[in-house]
């Protein structure tokens, strides 16, 4: 156990550890986790933090939540408009997929779909460019995504984003039957 | 169409041509390669219209493209055939049979039948080679498609097909080993030494290998059917979730409040700041915090020197209301400063010190007003003077 503070920094804040991170510090933080995951679940349980583990991610959880329905709500219901946006564009959109900011300012410049759902995303934001640069900063704020090229600006989606995915994953319909359609 | 009359004539021709066979073959899937970019690959364009005469390339439109039968033969050859079939162990199949057929039949003539057991071998060693080829090929194009296909219904489409051939090489499989089982008394005698024993142990060594990758591929196959299900799944559970919530329903058609409730993940929170305090006894106690007291207290005099010192008052005219200046003599000022003058009216209006110099007209027009305004202020004679083309009386004020 050699990161804690590391681990609190990026934890504690919502972020995420992903296994295939681009950043080496990350990997081997990741590794220690994973080597000392007990150790590190104690060591933060007596703060108040849980340890959780995902699909090679790790977040964490309180015993209490310290915020109300209504803004988690609120919040995983923007997140829902991003999935549904991301998946809009690319159905492979996923971990391990890799895009250029660019690449996402033309497609919302030319696909009529993506351009009306990417103008309900943010309250705002009008222009393309703003709308895609702003939610390539809030994924990457977020651990979804990776930087791997500067110039190009070119990114990377973690296992993180899996997280999104898991949730969703959880939800039950009252009326099952649509979906199966 | 021409046809080369022989191997050694068509495999000069293609030898000469092999730049341009390579490139067409690499652009083999774009299908955008154009007479003129072929035209820089050879020599001249008469070379090119040879290839399009004797069918070893195609012109279509302003297009060119490889003939299938060509495509065909350098992808088997390459083994990067993209459609695998299970056709030609198919066809080895029927020739075995057909040839065991015909070396029964031949009982009476054993020179012909030396002929039927050199083709019989062959088509073996045919099928265990086609079978594990393959196999192989199969291998790759499955792995290929699933990391390289973007369109889930297309890549879903192509892994059932390739399901299919794979079972379909895997009954012919079976359908050999139990041909070879039920000739076994004849194929066993076919030659003196023990050739064909050899051979035959060999392809069934070798087909239990293959056996064994076609389950493993099946598997594979299958795995992928279940991730590419899953994703469209996924895909179909958010495009829902998201229906609902834009329709305000989805805390009541969907568990999501029950969810959201139970998970208290920090992700899910608004991110939060921890604000802390400098510890008193570090700023006591070490140098490093006087340095950085010092660094402290001169930024903030610096600051308060800067809103102390006082700004230089503004003049008087600078706090009035900005006003324009315009062009207007005073009529009755200039009566006025008359009336303490001795010069006669035209000759003060003339030589007034107006702010701006005046036309002789505007001039002559002020010399009217004040007559008119201050008539019987004014002593008027009779005595006229001239000033250019004006003509005036001699005007005084009364006394």
């Amino acid at each position: 156990m050699k990161y804690e503070q590391q681990v609190f920094e990026r934890l504690s804040k919502g972020g995420f550890i992903s296994s295939e991170s681009v950043d080496e510090t990350t990997r081997r933080i990741f590794i220690d986790l994973d080597d000392c995951r007990d150790e590190y679940a104690d060591y933060f349980a007596r703060i108040g933090f849980i340890l959780e583990e995902g699909n090679q991610y790790y977040y964490f959880s309180r015993k209490e939540s310290k915020s109300s329905i209504a803004d988690k709500l609120k919040k995983f219901g923007h997140w829902v408009d991003v999935l549904d946006f991301l998946k809009a564009w690319e159905p492979s959109f996923g971990p391990g997929f890799s895009f250029m900011t660019a690449d996402l300012v033309v497609m919302i410049d030319s696909d009529i779909e993506l351009r009306d759902k990417a103008s309900t995303l943010y309250d705002n934001k009008a222009r393309h460019d703003e709308i895609a640069e702003r939610l390539v900063e809030e994924l990457s704020k977020q651990g979804f995504i990776e930087i791997i090229d500067d110039v190009a600006r070119r990114y990377k989606v973690t296992s993180a984003y899996r997280y999104l995915e898991d949730i969703v994953n959880l939800i039950a319909f009252n009326d099952e039957d649509e979906i199966t359609d | 169409m021409k046809v080369f009359t022989n191997l050694n004539e068509l495999i000069k021709r293609l030898y000469a041509e092999r730049k341009l066979l390579h490139a067409l073959f690499q652009a083999r899937l774009r299908f955008d390669f154009s007479y003129e970019e072929a035209a820089e690959f050879v020599e001249n364009e008469k070379n090119l219209r040879l290839l399009i005469d004797y069918g070893v390339i195609r012109q279509e439109g302003d297009l060119i493209e490889l003939e299938e039968i060509y495509q065909h033969f350098f992808e088997d050859v390459l083994r990067l055939n993209e459609d695998i079939t299970s056709s030609t162990v198919e066809e080895n199949l029927q020739s075995l049979k057909d040839n065991i057929d015909f070396y029964l039949k031949e009982r009476t003539h054993p020179d012909a039948q030396g002929k039927y057991v050199r083709k019989i071998m062959r088509s073996l060693r045919n099928i265990s080679t086609q079978a594990s080829t393959k196999t192989i090929e199969l291998k790759r194009v499955i792995n290929d498609t699933f990391r390289q296909e973007r369109n889930y219904e297309i890549k879903r489409t192509k892994l059932e097909n390739y399901l299919s051939t794979l079972e379909s090489i895997s009954s012919l499989i079976r359908q050999t080993e139990r041909l070879l089982e039920e000739k076994r008394e004849t194929l066993d005698v076919l030659t003196t030494d023990d050739r064909i024993t050899r051979l035959i142990l060999d392809v069934k060594i070798q087909f239990k290998d293959v056996f064994h990758s076609l389950i493993e591929l099946q598997r594979t196959i299958r795995d992928y059917l279940n991730q590419i299900d899953a994703h469209n799944r996924l895909v179909r559970l958010i495009r829902r979730l998201k229906y609902l919530k834009d329709q305000l329903t989805w805390e009541r058609t969907t568990n999501v409040r029950e969810i959201l409730e139970k998970c208290s993940n920090v992700a899910l929170e608004n991110t939060s700041y921890y604000t802390t305090k400098i510890s008193l006894s570090f700023l006591r106690n070490s140098d490093e915090a006087l340095d950085i007291i010092a660094d402290a207290r001169k930024s903030i005099s610096r600051l308060k020197s800067l809103k102390n010192t006082p700004a230089i008052p503004l003049k008087e005219y600078e706090l009035n209301a900005e006003c324009i200046v315009e062009d207007f003599v005073d009529s009755d000022t200039m009566a006025n400063a008359f009336f303490a003058s001795s010069q006669d009216l035209y000759s003060f209006v003339i030589n007034y010190p107006y702010a701006k110099p005046q036309q002789k007209e505007r001039k002559v027009e002020y010399y009217l007003e004040i007559i008119q305004n201050h008539y019987h202020k004014l002593r008027i004679t009779d005595e006229w003077r001239q000033d250019g083309n004006v003509e005036y009386p001699l005007i005084y004020n009364l006394p």
